[in-house]
């Protein structure tokens, strides 16, 4: 029988009926991320694709970067393939994953990845990547940023910008203030600066501590040091198990760290100073070095700091054996690569991209726009800034990865905190790799494997 | 009447007026109805499904049952999130309360520039946290902040301080940019109770001869105990869920000294990319902030009965 009205009882149950329709609606199966690429990580389609695949309309690259900043990237891409639309999503680093992972269970279109290289790991191992092993253009780029997207031998995006790292930056003003003409090459030689430093008026050290990620650093170049130059296989060791981070290797650099804290390198507040402040403070004479990244350079060009005259070194040797070469860690530009489910039709089409996003071309402009100090490319002078020949000089040939490229993120921030713990004297080198060891021990109890 | 006359031009029957009439207030609530559902209930539901899984974003979602509630037991860092959620929430519920009720009173007689003291106490809470943050951040600085340059010049160079630097006065150093953000929030809804109170009891009192803290203590506070009460909530609720201020001025640090439970959980999630963890620490969060708001109502009905 029919009824006249509708009670609240009545109305409130077809209003949870349709809610939990929609409820299951979300969490349907096809709404879940895809399967991994499995069959779909067959290798890129050998050779340079030349432009006029025959596929027309939209072609989506997922990027850290803003469609604003790759204005003439994408006007070219579209020129040199009619009928094609590109279409930009600028994904920042923070919210990379969490707007990719809403993507695919949406199940958007996703065709190009330009990903922090940081992050490729994570990806090329979920199998959210083509294999580009055999990527015919593969001969562009300096061996350095193939090997570092080359994950269980396999290659897995294409190195695109610049070559960065992190070297000592100093101010030459500060040393010629206290007479010092050859730049310093050892902890010690700086500790021995250091009282005429803080007597004129500079801090030995400025470095942003607030900024978390930042601290880890002075772990990669300490932790060369004391693996006697092999950082990276060291790495591979202890992610594998079969080092830990409380054997002295490991210790070894935390107490490097500590050294600079106890000795009073650092400037007053550096775990409260952030990267503006950190500058702000080096620029203005008040600190004479400071462990920065490379694309500072081109800041410093386009501004006026008459308190500042800036220069590099490599990280300054901290351990006893003069055989121990400076090295010093950075990166290799955006992993750009293919996604591993991309449509069939845009395949080719995005190898044809991959080519021309990575061509000598447009990573000089690339370059050009991000003030790199080396190129990816062979072929390519990034820069002809004194600043960034001495960095592609001294500091380029010395570099490796950075570590938490390799360490997972409970690893990086683990670091983070119980550096900034001995920094404050709250715990000393043997019981921060303690703690980080338990963090790694959990992880393995969790299921963690590394590949490498 | 003829018999050409419009089926339209017939009076309604009366049972589907009726009908018509119960039905039209549930149409006006659905399209909001839905949304609700779709934005609040069902991604409520679908979270409580994420916390069942074992999730980075990237591999295939892994079902494990309890495994993550379980976790939250042996998580490190809870139980000092937890804490410094509590140190908050005893340290800015107190001074916004008492900041707020005495600036409520102030502004509640006839001054001078009233109009302009109310609006300019209130701008904080409508400033972004971003900007907040780093304002304060800059307030703070050791090497530019002005707190620390007003100290030396009056003289008290010994105070001056790494007030976010130093683990033992960060998160204090939070609290007060948290009382400085929302004082006047609660200020206003004292303000808006304050004026409810009829102006005839102080005559009363006056002429009974009560003092003006007799009166304070007889009329005002009494009567402004629902007020309170809402005030109190908000701010412990506001205090539990905090996350702003600490991620833009610390990230947690240094050394975990200003770590909340709220970016505890956003670090899991967004940071390891745990989404199952992170939702299940999100789940514990809700349970304790209901719990708090449920104790809250208690003593309000409780207040409303007397």
């Amino acid at each position: 029988m029919f009824r006249a009205t509708y009670s609240r009882r009545n109305f409130l149950r077809y209003s949870a009926l349709t809610g939990a329709g929609l409820a299951l609606a979300a969490c349907a199966p096809g709404s879940m991320p895809v399967a991994p690429a499995g069959e779909a990580t067959g290798t890129a389609a050998a050779g340079s694709a030349a432009a006029g695949t025959g596929y027309q309309g939209k072609f989506v690259i997922l990027s850290l970067a803003t469609p604003e900043q790759n204005g003439p990237l994408i006007d070219a891409i579209q020129a040199a393939n009619p009928g094609v639309t590109v279409e930009w999503r600028g994904l920042t680093s923070e919210r990379f994953t969490e707007l990719f992972a809403a993507s695919e269970v949406a199940q958007d279109q996703i065709d190009i990845m330009d990903l922090n290289g940081q992050d490729l790991r994570r990806y090329a191992v979920g199998g959210k990547m083509k294999d580009l092993t055999d990527m015919s253009f593969v001969e562009r780029f300096r061996p350095v940023g193939v090997e570092t997207y080359t994950i269980g031998g396999k290659l897995w995006a294409a190195p695109r910008g610049g070559i960065t790292g992190f070297p000592f930056l100093y101010n030459k003003k500060a040393l010629d203030t206290i007479g010092v003409t050859k730049e310093p090459e050892t902890y010690a030689d700086l500790l021995a600066m250091a009282p005429e430093l803080q007597k004129a008026g500079y801090a030995p050290f400025v470095h942003a501590g607030k900024n978390i990620y930042l601290w880890p650093i002075w772990q990669f170049f300490a932790f060369a040091q004391t693996t006697g130059n092999k950082p990276v296989e060291m790495t591979y060791k202890t992610l594998s198990g079969d080092m830990k981070f409380t054997d002295p290797e490991h210790v070894a650099a935390l107490e490097i760290l500590a050294n600079y804290a106890n000795d009073g390198m650092f400037i007053e507040g550096v775990n409260s100073l952030d990267s503006d402040g950190a500058w702000l403070a080096f620029s203005q004479g008040k600190g004479a070095f400071w462990y920065e990244h490379s694309w500072r350079i081109g800041f410093f060009r386009q501004g006026d700091y008459p308190q500042l005259d800036l220069s590099l070194i490599p990280p300054l040797r901290s351990v006893e054996d003069a055989n121990i070469v400076r090295q010093l860690p950075g990166g290799t530009g955006d992993a750009t690569g293919i996604y591993a489910n991309i449509g069939p039709e845009r395949a080719d089409l995005a190898v044809s991209i991959l080519d021309l996003m990575t061509s000598d071309e447009w990573v000089k402009w690339r370059n050009d726009r991000d003030g790199d100090p080396v190129s990816t490319n062979i072929n390519v002078q990034a820069s002809d800034d004194p600043l960034a020949i001495k960095y592609e000089q001294e500091c380029a040939p010395n570099q490796f990865t950075y570590l938490d490229w390799f360490w997972p993120p409970e690893i990086t921030r683990s670091f983070q905190e119980n550096q900034q713990a001995i920094v404050t004297g709250d715990k000393n080198p043997q019981q921060a790799a303690e703690a980080i060891q338990k963090v790694m021990d959990q992880l393995f109890v969790d299921g963690y494997t590394f590949e490498q | 009447m003829t018999a050409s006359a419009a089926p339209s031009e017939r009076p309604m029957p009366q049972r589907q007026m009726r009908r018509r009439r119960n039905l039209a207030p549930y149409l006006w609530i659905l399209p909001s109805l839905l949304l609700y559902i779709v934005f609040k209930l069902a991604p409520m539901f679908a979270g409580i499904y994420l916390a069942l899984l074992k999730w980075d974003g990237i591999e295939q979602p892994e079902f494990i049952g309890l495994r993550n509630f379980a976790r939250i037991l042996s998580d490190d860092v809870i139980g000092l999130a937890l804490w410094h959620n509590v140190l908050y929430a005893f340290g800015t519920v107190v001074a916004k309360i008492t900041l707020a009720l005495l600036l409520a009173l102030l502004l509640n007689q006839s001054l001078r520039g009233r109009t302009f003291y109310r609006t300019a106490l209130f701008l904080p809470v409508v400033m972004s946290f971003v900007v907040v943050g780093i304002l304060w951040s800059w307030l703070y600085s050791t090497q530019f902040g002005l707190i620390n340059s007003l100290l030396t010049s009056l003289g008290l160079g010994m105070l001056a301080h790494d007030w976010l630097g130093d683990p033992a006065t960060a998160l204090w150093a939070l609290m007060l940019v948290d009382i400085w953000k929302w004082y006047g929030f609660h200020m206003v809804i004292f303000l808006a109770g304050l004026q409810t109170i009829p102006v005839e009891l102080y005559e009363a009192a006056h002429i009974d001869g009560a003092s003006r803290f007799q009166q304070f203590a007889r009329i005002t506070l009494p009567l402004l105990q629902p007020v309170m009460l809402v005030n109190v909530t908000l701010a412990l609720m506001g205090a539990f869920n905090v996350f702003d201020i600490p991620y833009i001025m610390t990230e947690g640090g240094p050394a975990n000294s200003t770590i909340v439970m709220a970016l505890h959980i956003y670090i899991r999630g967004f940071k390891f990319y745990q989404f199952g963890y992170a939702a299940a620490l999100s789940y514990v969060l809700l349970v304790l902030v209901t719990l708090i708001a449920a104790i809250q109502m208690k003593m309000m009905s409780g207040n409303d009965a007397n």
